[in-house]
């Protein structure tokens, strides 16, 4: 067992192996409060990677409904509810000090799912779902809390729910690596990309049983078990639309609403973000700090950030993206200029964005909202690719196109 | 003690030798018979001698009603990855050759018959042998060998011999709209080459391991072998020449001796690596003559217990006398 | 076709979102404002935001604006907007 620093949780914990080299870190932000649920995401997976027989339950990307879905059912409660099993009362946060470095959510005082574990015939606390459990993606999809007889009433609904978007999180200390007995999973240093070597594995399930996010899955027609494979040939660049740059992966590109945008981030060898200013995603998680991780508690450092929905419950939110909520969704709702504009790069690209820069327009009017003056300006972003080449630009005020004539009626709703 | 009881004469180193070398020659004769190394006198044996008939892959065969059968109790695997399991007590091995090929017969009790690996929380039933592979200078340790001594495995599972099944054949009602390919590119782990995801591989696969998680499949898969099912009991035969393919395997010849251990997963307690009902290493020998209870081998007992007899009848007359001559005790 | 009875407790029933009547706060003031505000944030020109009540395909803010009037609708949207560049004095 070895000693590796988690910044999420804002201390040391146990892991089984040594932080190995890193160069970069694939990572994501996914913002809740703009996405439909249209799950071209989990298509355009879906029809990349897991088509063939024995794949037909697998989802390596999902979009599911919060709180009563999951896929595979009731994951994130299972999971949760052996931690608590495992130290009752003891899973908790303490915000007292914070470092922006080190600990900018402060200290998770609980144990993580490695440190519940026996160490000996499981490294990470978790279980098998049966395969009912994995037949039903859409369970509960729209599905809210219940209403009260009285109604209810805003801001905050007491009815609610909202979709998570979850892929492999390809986390900095993922379960399924320390679980398999033979090394057949993989991280790589040049991307920290987390794969199944399919020569090498012997379908113990050991990775099904031990990942909390259940993003490993069995494949009966090969007898081994397969999980989202971060596109990385989009990554490395080898996709001859982008020319030689890494591109964003399938789910990532595909997505209408423009709720995500993926990188790779510089990380040093203790898992840490290295000061990266001008990245897009160094931005949103480390700056503006508008993006959190999904359940830290479990201890494996996952890469794929959440801006959390602004209408719901803050206590659910909580225990999901940790203490970090309410600030994350003050940021959301009242947007620094640069996050608005940092924000207006999602799905401007298929290609990495490596480094961004605002451009400062003019002020162009004034809403009051909440009863607080908000400015509004003209602002341009944009977006450099691996060498430093601009690769998109992108004006924060959307231009407004009215049409004339006969299709004005048609074309506008209002 | 032993001196104040015998006569003086008796006493003289010349003699003292002599009953010395005698009592040698009667023991090392008593241990030629029973075919025991002394130095493994605590492990059990499992003896494979030539066949009349060629059973190939049936367990059922006549030929294995007089091989012996030796009963190796299992236990849950212990010492360094420590990993549950231990539900199968006891497997009964035999063994035979014929034409150069090595047989073993492996047999235990299991109440469920677990031979599908479709659903994801399902198990199959598996056995395994376990041999020093032939580039091991030492007695490698049990659980998957070590860097100087790696083991040899055969390794029959349950799931590779009932095949693969399609979702249209599990589940009576499922559709499938159709699946762009079948390419074998597709079944990702079949175009790695794994040997478990293979459905031409047979139910046995031969692997080679050097310590915990370096388990690999040898280079030429030569180890052939069937199980059957049949009231709660597992049979399963286990056959290979001599001379394995892959010159790191396990060799064998007429005569020789080796180290051999068992391993039996339950596919319905979830066993599997290192979850499994495992033994201590026990003795193979292969032995050129025929099983006991044929003509041949009875023979060649009688002669040695008759020799025995004789001699050791006679040692005990010669103490006995030369006891009496002027004995007197002090 | 089969008619199926309401079950209160079924989580795939339609329910109605209702807005009770708080004593001293106008329900339909807070709610006309959220719409505006979320549109003016999405960029939504000012001259084209009263369509989105006036509009009989909204059928929640049309309903506050056949109850309340264009006047009251338009009161909120200056308040969020500013003042038209013509009413300033």
């Amino acid at each position: 067992m070895a000693k590796v620093r988690n910044w999420q949780l804002g201390r040391e914990m146990d892991y089984r192996y040594e932080n190995g080299k890193a160069k970069r870190q694939f990572a994501a932000v996914f913002n809740i409060n703009r996405c439909i649920a249209c799950q071209t995401c989990t298509m355009a997976c879906k029809s990349t990677w897991t088509f063939s027989p024995g794949q037909e339950l697998m989802w390596w990307n999902n979009v599911e409904t919060k709180p009563y879905g999951g896929y595979p059912q009731n994951w994130d409660l299972k999971v949760l509810d052996l931690q608590e099993k495992a130290n009752p009362g003891g899973q908790v946060w303490n915000t007292g000090k914070k470092d922006a470095k080190t600990a900018p959510y402060g200290t998770f005082e609980g144990k993580t799912i490695f440190e519940t574990a026996d160490q000996v015939d499981k490294m990470a606390t978790g279980y098998i779902p049966d395969e009912a459990d994995w037949k039903s993606p859409n369970i509960y999809e729209d599905v809210a809390t219940r209403f009260p007889k009285e109604g209810v009433s805003l801001p905050e609904h007491s009815g609610w729910f909202f979709y998570l978007q979850r892929i492999c999180n390809h986390c900095t200390y993922p379960a399924c690596l320390a679980a398999c007995p033979r090394n057949a999973v993989y991280k790589r240093e040049e991307d920290g990309i987390v794969l199944i070597d399919q020569g090498r594995c012997r379908g113990y399930r050991k990775c099904v049983e031990a990942c909390p996010y259940k993003k490993s899955m069995y494949r009966p027609s090969t007898r081994t078990s397969e999980k989202c494979i971060g596109c990385y040939p989009r990554v490395e660049g080898t996709d001859p639309l982008t020319d030689g740059l890494p591109m964003e992966t399938r789910c990532m590109t595909a997505c209408i609403g423009k709720i995500r945008l993926q990188g790779l981030v510089q990380v040093g060898d203790d898992g840490l973000w290295i000061e990266d200013r001008q990245n897009p995603l160094y931005y949103l998680v480390h700056v503006a700090k508008v993006a959190l991780p999904l359940y830290p508690q479990f201890g494996t450092q996952p890469n794929v950030y959440y801006i959390p929905p602004r209408w719901v419950p803050r206590d659910y939110l909580r225990q999901m993206f940790g203490p970090g909520v309410d600030d994350a969704i003050a940021a959301y709702e009242n947007p620094s200029r640069e996050t608005l504009a940092v924000l207006q790069l999602f799905r401007a690209t298929q290609s990495i964005i490596f480094s961004y820069r605002v451009v400062q327009g003019p002020k162009s009017g004034e809403l009051r909202i909440g009863g607080q003056t908000r400015e509004v300006f003209d602002d341009t972003v944009i977006g450099f690719d691996s060498k430093g080449r601009e690769i998109v630009r992108v004006a924060v005020n959307e231009p407004v196109i009215e049409r004339q004539g006969a299709l004005a009626f048609a074309m506008n709703t209002i | 003690m032993f001196t104040t009881n015998i006569a003086p004469r008796f006493r003289s180193a010349r003699l003292r030798t002599i009953g010395a070398v005698a009592a040698v020659l009667v023991a090392a004769g008593a241990l030629q018979l029973f075919d025991a190394n002394p130095a493994a006198s605590q492990t059990l044996r499992l003896t494979a001698y030539s066949a009349s008939d060629d059973p190939g892959l049936d367990p059922a065969h006549k030929a294995w009603k007089n091989a012996v059968a030796v009963q190796v109790p299992l236990s849950s695997q212990a010492g360094a990855y420590v990993s549950g399991g231990g539900s199968i007590p006891m497997v009964t091995a035999k063994a035979l050759h014929v034409d150069n090929r090595l047989l073993i017969r492996v047999e235990w009790a299991d109440a469920t018959r677990d031979e599908s690996t479709t659903r994801v929380q399902d198990f199959a039933d598996a056995v395994a042998l376990e041999f020093p592979a032939r580039a091991a200078t030492s007695v490698p340790a049990i659980c998957m060998g070590q860097a100087d001594a790696g083991v040899n495995i055969w390794h029959w599972r349950a799931d590779s011999q009932a095949g693969f099944k399609e979702p249209a054949q599990v589940y009576a009602g499922s559709i499938v709209d159709m699946y762009p390919s079948r390419d074998t590119l597709f079944f990702t782990a079949r175009a790695a080459g794994n040997p478990y995801s293979n459905p031409e591989a047979g139910p046995v696969q031969t692997l080679v391991s050097q310590t915990f998680g370096t388990l690999t499949a040898a280079t030429v898969q030569d180890v052939q072998g069937s199980g059957v099912y049949k009231d709660g009991t597992w049979a399963v035969v286990f056959e290979r020449a001599y001379t394995g393919a892959d010159g790191n395997q396990a060799s064998f010849s007429d005569g020789a001796r080796t180290d051999m251990a068992f391993a039996v997963w339950n596919g319905s307690e979830g066993d599997r690596n290192g979850k499994k009902s495992v033994s201590q290493f026990v003795q193979l020998s292969i032995m050129g003559g025929d099983a006991p209870g044929s003509d041949g081998a009875n023979r060649m007992t009688v002669l040695i217990a008759v020799a025995l007899l004789v001699g050791l009848s006679g040692l005990g007359v010669t103490l006995a006398t030369v006891g009496t001559r002027g004995g007197k005790v002090r | 076709m089969v008619e199926k009875e309401n079950e209160a407790d079924d989580p795939y029933e339609f329910v109605a979102v209702r807005f009770p009547v708080e004593e001293g706060v106008d329900q339909d003031e807070r709610m006309a404002r959220v719409f505006v505000e979320e549109y003016a944030l999405l960029g939504v020109p000012r001259h084209r935001i009263l369509q989105l009540f006036r509009s009989e395909h909204f059928a929640g803010t049309n309903a506050i604006y056949v109850n309340r009037g264009q006047a009251f609708v338009e009161a909120i949207i200056a308040d969020i907007y500013g003042p038209l560049p013509q009413e300033v004095a």
